[in-house]
């Protein structure tokens, strides 16, 4: 696809397209700004593997025509030397090898995984602080009983409910989403919040009819609490039992229960008078009586 | 109480993961080399640095995770047969490059290097260690040197997981069980992997029997409420499981691409190998059946500096034994400056907790293993500042802790969850959590027991979906190299777990090819289907909650 064949694309394509490369930020973009967010990313990434051919040539000393037969050297130059590693690195994968290209026989393949499953849900999954996926599928059976309520052509969207106390609905938007498509990040901005989103059926007269529902999630905290209230408790009596026996001695200080008690009444000390505090008792575990 | 008490303490923890990855039907499978080069350059190497140290009596205490599928690899009698050839091959193209270089003055000395290096690998790992590497770390645990934890059965990043208790449950307690049959002991903690974390799991880890778990700084930055101790001091859950948070400042100065030490001029070279410098014809020999060129693990360059691949100049073995001394004392002295810090602040000795993964020392980092030596060595000798302890030392010590909610978090990129979530493998979820909710249904309808070949059947299905539950797919697809083979692994335990169940609803299967896949997917040998079932007041999905079962 070069940038100057986007203009004849449907606005649904130019979403998968953009959705194909990665791209963020296009679901609410007009046609225009759809086309010409592609272009850019689209020379940009030609610019990025020219430059990345010649830097393979010039690390091999060989000619820039030759590059482009050796793919698996492309690859390794891409890959970041353990020297640039930036922290924190997540698992480091061993050392990159290229795919064995001859090995690929028939039953190298893999098999193609279902569409669908024949179910109606929507699952809702939290990215990180400010993003939310979901991912859907409707039976045609369900799409058209709900589709019968409307006299015009209605258009998918997504509901998003931002839930209150009690998980009642507090405030929301909606987002429409392209024919076809079975999924949809959502940005939302609102860290530690807790959402639930709806998919479904709308029409001009704003008509809404809900396809499914989904599950509730909580999206994580981007910055420290500002509670500060203080509960001090200790470990459980099993683990501490299980802890006497495996960790390292401690000579000449006290046994076990005993130490623990001691622990607890001198963190009691040090801390009365200042927090909120809260001493139980031993705590029991959650599986516990 | 002894002045020992007062001293913090350095918890280093060091991550030993790799993806399953075994492939009978392949003569040789380039993916099958993860192991053996882990197993070359990290594993050995750091069993030579514990082992020595034990041996001379130098106290060291180091906390290692060993993963289900790591373990599993390292105990398979193919795949240790497979890692004895990859070592004898490196020996056999050592020597060939001793003779190669003879009169070289600047290789030849390389080559020698290498042919020893190998030499010694290949004697270890056949005659010292039988090539049994896993009883090697238990016997270190057993001596007290170690501190072994377990992780997710096949490292599943658990925040993903939809919330659906029985599979998380499952992850975890089937490598809580395979950690009791191998290690002969119950596991105290566990390493979630990525460090995923969300409010939930704390529970399921209460019932596995671990009383604690690590999680990224952020985790407990930004818990509910606010941390006393910020990262210094662990915390106890909701559900009563201590939590440890991992310092940035320790991890950095070994990972960081600016202030890091694996980057330095005089350091071995990742990325300059001999296996794509050789000409192909003298390196085929040492190549698998395939004949590809591949990193062979001869590298006989240095890190030199920002230039490119050709412009590196040559190793010097000496040289970088000097600096990973060198640094070694430079990170002591910052430990000493952050505790003096730290302990000037804190009413309770101060806990650094400091994981790597375990790869880093070795194969990223060449001379990671040497560097940890000369730290563990000046630790027991020269300072006073702290100590290295495991979370379980720091628990036995201070068992009183503040109760705090950590966030939903991980380790990886941006600290959440969108390296194993974006545009390249979110179409996984959907098949994922088809898959685990349809075990669980079916572990439930059979709750009761089931005939033989239904219970191998539910057996091999167990296993699928775990294999495919492992974040390191997801992961890879990220990376973006060897995308097909992380896709092809997903699809492939996915489509036979699909076939599976089917076979398992209709009661209708094919023997010769359940066999066939019963010993392709053999991990989890002894895995009891029942581990899937829901259990009372289980969430299935986040938001609802299941009623008891009504039998």
């Amino acid at each position: 696809m070069k940038p100057s064949e986007l203009s004849h694309l449907k606005v649904s394509e130019l979403r998968e397209l953009a959705r194909e490369q990665k791209l963020i930020g296009y679901s609410q973009l007009r046609k225009a700004d759809l086309v010409d967010l592609i272009a850019r990313h689209l020379r940009r990434e030609a610019r990025r593997q020219a430059e990345r051919r010649r830097q393979v040539a010039a690390e091999l000393g060989r000619p820039l025509a030759e590059i482009e037969s050796v793919a698996p050297l492309v690859e390794r130059a891409d890959t970041p030397s353990a020297a640039s590693t930036a922290a924190p690195a997540a698992s480091i994968a061993p050392a990159p090898e290229p795919p064995p290209g001859e090995m690929r026989d028939a039953s190298w393949y893999p098999p193609e995984l279902p569409e669908s499953y024949g179910e109606d849900r929507i699952t809702l999954m939290v990215r990180d602080p400010h993003w939310l996926f979901c991912y859907w599928e409707v039976t045609d059976i369900l799409r058209a009983r709900v589709r019968a309520d409307f006299s015009g052509d209605p258009w998918t969207v997504l509901r998003i409910h931002l839930l209150g106390d009690g998980d009642l609905v507090a405030d929301g938007w909606e987002e429409g989403v392209p024919e076809g498509s079975r999924s949809w990040y959502l940005h939302t901005g609102r860290p530690g919040a807790r959402f639930r989103v709806e998919l479904g059926l709308k029409d001009a007269t704003g008509l809404y009819r809900i396809l499914v529902a989904s599950n509730t999630v909580q999206a994580p905290q981007d910055q420290p609490s500002g509670r500060h209230g203080e509960e001090w408790v200790g470990l459980s009596r099993e683990a501490w039992h299980r802890l006497e026996r495996t960790a390292r001695p401690r000579p000449g200080s006290l046994a076990g229960v005993e130490f623990f008690k001691h622990e607890l009444e001198r963190m009691v000390a040090a801390r009365l008078g200042g927090s909120e505090l809260a001493v139980p008792s031993l705590p029991r575990k959650a599986s516990g009586p | 109480m002894s002045s020992d008490a007062a001293r913090g303490h350095l918890a280093l923890v060091l991550h030993h993961h790799l993806p399953y990855v075994r492939h009978p039907e392949y003569e040789d499978f380039m993916e099958e080399d993860w192991l053996h080069q882990a197993v070359v350059e990290t594993y050995l190497p750091l069993l030579k640095v514990f082992e020595t140290l034990r041996a001379e009596g130098v106290p060291y205490r180091v906390t290692v995770s060993l993963t289900p599928p790591l373990i599993s690899m390292l105990d398979d009698p193919l795949l240790r047969g497979r890692t004895q050839r990859h070592i004898e091959r490196l020996v056999g193209l050592a020597e060939a490059e001793v003779a190669r270089t003879r009169g070289d003055g600047a290789l030849a000395p390389l080559a020698r290097f290498y042919r020893d290096h190998f030499g010694e690998a290949r004697d270890r790992y056949v005659n010292g260690y039988g090539r049994d590497v896993v009883s090697r770390y238990r016997d270190l645990q057993d001596s007290g040197h170690l501190e072994i934890i377990t992780c997710g059965a096949t490292h599943a990043y658990l925040p993903l997981m939809n919330g659906h208790e029985p599979a998380m449950r499952a992850q975890i307690e089937v490598a809580v069980d395979h950690y009791r049959r191998r290690m002969g002991r119950q596991p105290r903690g566990i390493w979630l992997p990525e460090c995923g974390y969300e409010p939930g799991v704390d529970r399921l880890l209460a019932d596995a029997g671990l009383d604690y778990f690590f999680v990224d700084t952020h985790a407990l930055v930004y818990g509910e409420p606010r941390p006393h101790y910020g990262i210094f001091a662990p915390v106890v859950t909701g559900h009563d499981v201590a939590a440890f948070a991992r310092d940035p400042e320790t991890s950095h100065q070994v990972w960081s691409a600016e202030v890091g030490y694996p980057g330095d001029p005089v350091y071995r070279e990742f990325y300059r190998d001999l296996g794509w410098d050789l000409d192909l014809a003298a390196l085929r020999p040492f190549l698998g059946h395939h004949g590809f060129r591949k990193s062979m693990g001869i590298k006989y360059h240095r890190v030199t500096g920002k230039v490119a691949l050709h412009e590196k100049e040559l190793y010097d073995p000496a040289a970088a034994e000097h600096k990973a001394a060198e640094h070694a004392g430079n990170f002591l002295f910052n430990r000493e400056r952050q505790m003096e810090y730290l302990a000037g602040r804190m009413d309770r000795p101060p806990v650094v907790v400091a994981p790597y993964d375990a790869e880093l020392f070795g194969h990223w980092w060449f001379e990671g293993p040497r560097f940890l030596e000369y730290f563990l060595r000046k630790v027991a000798f020269d300072t006073t500042a702290f100590r290295l302890s495991t979370p379980a030392d720091v628990l036995a010590e201070q068992p009183v802790m503040q109760r705090v909610t950590p966030t939903l978090s991980s380790w990886g990129y941006k600290g959440y969850s969108e390296f194993w979530l974006n545009g390249v493998n979110d179409w996984l979820y959907r098949h994922l959590h088809h898959a685990q909710e349809r075990m669980t249904r079916l572990a439930d309808r059979w709750r009761e027991g089931c005939d033989r070949t239904r219970e191998r059947l539910l057996a091999q299905a167990g296993r699928e979906l775990l294999l495919a539950q492992s974040s390191d797919w997801a992961f890879i697809m990220k990376t973006g190299t060897l995308v097909d083979y992380a896709v092809k692994r997903s699809k492939e335990h996915i489509d036979r777990f699909l076939r599976l169940a089917e076979a398992v609803e209709s009661g209708r299967h094919d023997e010769a090819w359940l066999a066939e896949v019963e010993a392709r997917d053999n991990i989890f040998p002894d895995i009891d289907y029942r581990v899937f079932c829901s259990r009372p007041g289980d969430i299935l999905v986040r938001g609802t909650v299941q009623a008891p079962p009504t039998d």
